[in-house]
């Protein structure tokens, strides 16, 4: 019974949700709203959930006396100075204290891991630019193209080897725009037949879910 | 009563009548017709021998997870950082069960770290089933399965602590990735273990099948569900996607030809 009743909200919810985009009712629009809003609130039940998993996984890492014990300690202790904070000034974006954690602490270790992502594409791309087979030269010819083209020799080499032909002028080794080809031609081809291929994979999927073909939602 | 009906139908009539005309209505209804055309041949369909063309990361995870159990290894599996209602992590949600199942027959354990809590509890639901279904329900520890953050890089950073932690004999990636799929997988490369991958992120797509053993692209992260199931529901709604993409490529085509002359 509360599977049926489950995939009955789901099914009228769907459709509606489906139907509100293509027509333009405003009682529509505030019901797609007011859903929303419901999201919203559900999901910060969710957020306690998850606090507890949190914690309770530090907590019985202290307890096993594991290895690196500084890590479940620092989060734990992290985790109850901010919310201290924010309890005393106020969970509010403005609030000196927590502008001074997330700036302080919580930008600058996020720019850390994000610029590892630099040495991370060179080491790929090391493995990636193997000539093993066809394939792989092809994406190792067209790789090259693409660095020259993007760097300062590229428009060097093209400005250098320009020739006249009558009226008519050429660049022999235009490396920026083959690149603007490679870029606007093969990679957006390409990239549109997977969004293609992607969005009617999730409209299909969605439409399994509406109608109960897919339930493992609801475990 | 006979008032009371006349009333909704007043009530109806102002609703039609406030409705803004609009390009979109030609769009719902050119939706509608495609939608009703899908579903008659999905009825009238008659689905027997029907062959799907071979999935290498579905096919690899039996062996992903037998060469964990010859190391003596846990596997790890990463769900994405889309929570639960969005169609990736439901796709996610499929194969993990899939992968509990495999497990279950291997006696490995299953680590997996999420950033959202509703796909936590989903993934918890999933690997216990899996591994009843597996026949192995001794092996059902819910406290591998927890939440971490809902932060992308802090996300990244506490996986690959766990990666180096627990030295995972394979790890799957199934959903939805950002800015933080190389810094995983390639991290995860390092170490050696088997990586089996499966997104509907295209700019990821790139980082994964440089890194990864495996990659489910696109699309197939969505047909991996029938794959596995290989049931005559799922089956017919791969059809339907197949046919559904024909008819575009077939309106895009004419569309173009049109436009020439």
């Amino acid at each position: 019974m509360k599977e049926f009743i489950a995939l009955g909200i789901v099914l009228i919810g769907g459709i509606f949700m489906a139907f509100q985009y293509y027509l333009h009712i405003p009682l529509m629009k505030d019901l797609y709203n007011t859903f929303l809003d419901w999201g919203i609130v559900i999901s910060v039940f969710a957020l306690f959930i998850g606090i507890k998993s949190l914690l309770q996984r530090q907590i019985r890492e202290i307890k096993e006396k594991k290895e690196h014990l500084i890590f479940p300690l620092t989060t734990i202790i992290s985790f109850g100075v901010v919310i201290i904070l924010w309890l005393i000034w106020g969970a509010k974006k403005d609030s000196p204290p927590v502008n001074f954690i997330y700036t302080t602490f919580q930008v600058p270790l996020q720019a850390t891991i994000f610029s590892l992502l630099a040495f991370y594409i060179t080491s790929a791309s090391y493995r990636a630019f193997r000539a093993k087979n066809f394939s792989a030269t092809i994406l190792l010819i067209t790789a090259s193209i693409v660095i020259i083209g993007r760097i300062p020799l590229g428009d060097y080499l093209a400005k250098i080897t320009i020739i006249n032909v009558g009226k008519h002028s050429f660049s022999l080794l235009n490396f920026p725009q083959w690149v603007q080809w490679i870029l606007n031609v093969p990679n957006v081809g390409v990239k549109r037949a997977f969004k293609f291929g992607i969005t009617i994979g999730i409209i299909l999927t969605s439409f399994k879910i509406i109608f109960g073909v897919e339930k493992n939602w609801l475990k | 009563m006979l008032r009371k009906i006349n009333r909704n139908y007043f009530f109806l009539l102002i609703l039609i009548l406030k409705a803004q005309a609009s390009p979109q209505y030609f769009w719902g209804l050119f939706i509608f017709i495609i939608f009703l055309m899908g579903f008659a041949i999905f009825y009238f369909l008659p689905m027997k021998d029907v062959k799907i063309r071979e999935l290498g990361g579905i096919n690899g995870l039996e062996e992903a997870i037998g060469r964990s159990t010859e190391m003596g290894k846990p596997i790890l599996y990463v769900a994405g950082l889309k929570p639960i209602p969005a169609v990736s992590a439901i796709a996610a949600m499929n194969i993990l069960n899939e992968v509990a199942k495999i497990s279950a027959r291997y006696s490995t354990p299953i680590i997996s770290p999420h950033n959202n809590p509703v796909t936590m509890l989903t993934a918890k639901e999933e690997i216990k089933e899996g591994f009843l279904q597996g026949g192995n329900p001794d092996l059902i520890n819910t406290s591998k399965i927890f939440y971490i953050t809902d932060s992308t890089f802090p996300y990244a950073v506490a996986v690959n602590s766990l990666v180096n932690e627990t030295k995972p004999g394979a790890i799957f990636y199934m959903g939805t990735f950002y800015a933080e799929s190389l810094i995983l997988t390639e991290h995860a490369q390092g170490t050696g273990t088997i990586q089996i991958a499966g997104t509907d992120s295209v700019a990821q797509l790139p980082f994964f099948i440089v890194t990864c053993d495996f990659t489910l692209m696109g699309e197939e992260l969505f047909a991996s569900t029938a794959y596995i199931k290989k049931d005559t529901t799922s089956l017919k709604f791969l059809f339907l996607t197949d046919i559904l993409k024909a008819f575009i490529i077939l309106l895009i085509i004419i569309y173009n030809i049109g436009h020439i002359f």
